[in-house]
């Protein structure tokens, strides 16, 4: 537990923030299990009104920096955005993080670390302040990590489905530090093996 | 801009000078890439050259057709001996040295009219779209250092000719976190692929930083200071132009302004009631929608409260998928009636007589093998 309340603090939430976030409180009974029902929110907080993450992303979806189109096996559409977990170019599962007020990444670090991006909701036009990192280095265990991972995209309210895939790239991250072992020798078979005991 | 009515204004060295200004109205205006792109469209048109091949071309000979029975095509051949010319098929398109096809004129349709009412709402609308910080990502430009968006640098930094040399340009734009961008455009200088590169289009590059500034109050010095800086360009607040603010048709500018220009805003767009003090009759567009949040429109009580309850369990029932009748027996005993008979009266069960079969007479065996 003393990991996540640095996390809050780091990412400058006090503890009534986390607790209060319960959105459907004030709704009557019935909204309330509805919402309950009703897959999360993509959005959080937005600068503006009028210029909401769905608009965004419907004028960037055809073309933007981080896409990366191929005609390979039938012009898949990958992005290079650091806040995006899988790597897909894709609206759904709040995959497309910086159009999201709200978004988490997990990047490499130095020295075997691996890297937890967070965007700050209150800071979404001000770039310099607008991602929080977290590293965990890289003598922590694997699963501490995992934990660790879990729990920060867990604790601050994001969509259930990003935490898997969290938990998951940061494995990957892990995973690619390993030195890859070396291939066998071939051993002998057939007639080059009877030969070989010779 | 309920939520973020004022920006901050950032000093010498990068940190906020204090003072604030209320954000003006026309960074709420509309964002629509569709009209920007239409209107960006027509106005990169606008600076073209026309140019035509000679009317003479594929012409300046005395050619005439053969006519048939020469077993020659009808084309116009060149007339005459003595050269190899002579004979040969001339002014056709498909004819070696005749003309081109359709040859071009000088009449053709280069520039591009637009309504000035389009063209306001364009520009207003990639100002709006120039302090969103995801649009500026999404055209690539370099803002992790930047300390707030729209990025506003106070006057005093310009004034008396500071930006007047290129490393104190630099300079400024590197203390208010521009310069990653400028470094990135530097960077990106790359030799065009095709004849571009001898017509006047030799590199292509990206775009950086766009300084736009007050003419009255800064001065004209940061021109001079900033035009060898890779991909940064000036603009006067008066006079700005779509394609600076939208290269490409693509919303997002990164823009510097200077706290005059920013201030000017005010008077030159006006508001979406009071009409723009330099622009005649014109008023600053207006949002359709006052909230434009899908999921908050969704989960919003007015909308939530009106909706019936959900129907049914959140399971599916499976009504199409075929059960086996071979282990569910209420399915067998539809399709096959008599299976509770059979099951009941054990026939599955029973075995075949095991008695043999009767051997066959002597006299049958006898007339069959009979020669």
């Amino acid at each position: 537990m003393s990991e996540l309340s640095d996390i809050r603090t780091i990412l400058g939430l006090g503890k009534d923030e986390i607790t209060s976030n319960k959105r459907s409180s004030r709704l009557p009974n019935s909204v309330d299990n509805y919402l309950r029902k009703a897959p999360k929110s993509c959005n959080f907080t937005m600068a503006s009104p009028q210029v909401s993450s769905d608009l965004i992303w419907e004028i960037v979806r055809n073309n933007n920096s981080f896409l990366v189109k191929r005609k390979a096996s039938g012009g898949v559409q990958f992005s290079r955005d650091n806040l995006n977990l899988t790597n897909k170019h894709a609206r759904k599962c709040q995959w497309a993080g910086f159009v999201n007020d709200k978004a988490i990444g997990v990047v490499p670090g130095e020295k075997n670390a691996v890297k937890v991006l967070s965007k700050k909701t209150s800071a979404a036009n001000k770039p310099a302040s607008a991602i929080t990192e977290t590293t965990y280095s890289g003598g922590k265990s694997a699963r501490k990590t995992y934990v660790a991972v879990a729990q920060q995209a867990a604790k601050s309210n994001y969509r259930a489905d990003l935490r898997q895939a969290a938990v998951a790239r940061a494995s990957a991250i892990r995973h690619s530090y390993k030195e890859p072992k070396p291939t066998p020798e071939p051993k002998p078979r057939g007639a080059k093996a009877k030969k070989a005991a010779e | 801009m309920a939520s973020r009515p004022t920006v901050t204004i950032i000093g010498k060295d990068g940190s906020p000078s204090g003072a604030t200004h209320p954000i003006p109205t026309v960074f709420a205006s509309p964002i629509r890439p569709d009209i920007v792109q239409q209107v960006h469209t027509g106005m990169a048109k606008n600076k073209r050259q026309p140019y035509a091949v000679s009317e003479k071309a594929g012409h300046q000979t005395s050619a005439e057709s053969w006519g048939t029975g020469r077993a020659v095509a009808r084309i116009p051949r060149v007339s005459g001996g003595g050269t190899h010319r002579a004979g040969q098929a001339a002014f056709g398109n498909m004819c070696r040295s005749g003309r081109m096809f359709a040859p071009t004129k000088i009449w053709r349709k280069w520039h591009i009219k637009i309504n000035q009412g389009q063209k306001r709402f364009a520009t207003a609308s990639a100002l709006a779209a120039s302090a969103v910080a995801p649009l500026l990502l999404a055209r690539g430009h370099q803002i992790s250092n930047v300390p707030e968006v729209p990025l506003i640098v106070d006057s005093a930094v310009f004034e008396g000719g500071a930006a007047a040399k290129t490393a104190n340009a630099f300079s400024i734009l590197s203390a208010v976190g521009a310069s990653a961008d400028v470094i990135k455009s530097k960077k990106s200088k790359k030799l065009r692929a095709g004849k571009g590169k001898l017509r006047g289009r030799r590199h292509r590059q990206r775009r950086g930083p766009l300084v736009i500034y007050d003419p009255e109050v800064d001065g004209t010095e940061l021109v001079k200071g900033t035009r060898n800086l890779p991909g940064v360009e000036t603009c006067s607040v008066y006079a700005l132009n779509l394609l600076q603010l939208a290269p490409g048709g693509h919303l997002g500018r990164f823009i510097v302004w200077t706290s005059a220009a920013f201030k000017a805003l005010d008077s030159i767009y006006g508001t979406t009631t009071t009409p723009s003090e330099l622009k005649k009759d014109f008023l600053l567009p207006s949002n359709v929608v006052s909230q434009a949040d899908l999921s908050r429109l969704i989960n919003s009580s007015e909308i939530q409260s009106v909706l019936n309850a959900p129907k049914g369990s959140s399971l599916t029932k499976r009504s199409g998928i075929q059960k086996n009748p071979l282990r569910n027996k209420q399915v067998m005993l539809r399709f096959n009636p008599y299976h509770s008979t059979f099951v009941k009266k054990e026939l599955g069960q029973q075995k075949k007589e095991a008695a043999k079969p009767p051997k066959t007479p002597e006299t049958f065996l006898s007339v069959l093998k009979e020669d």
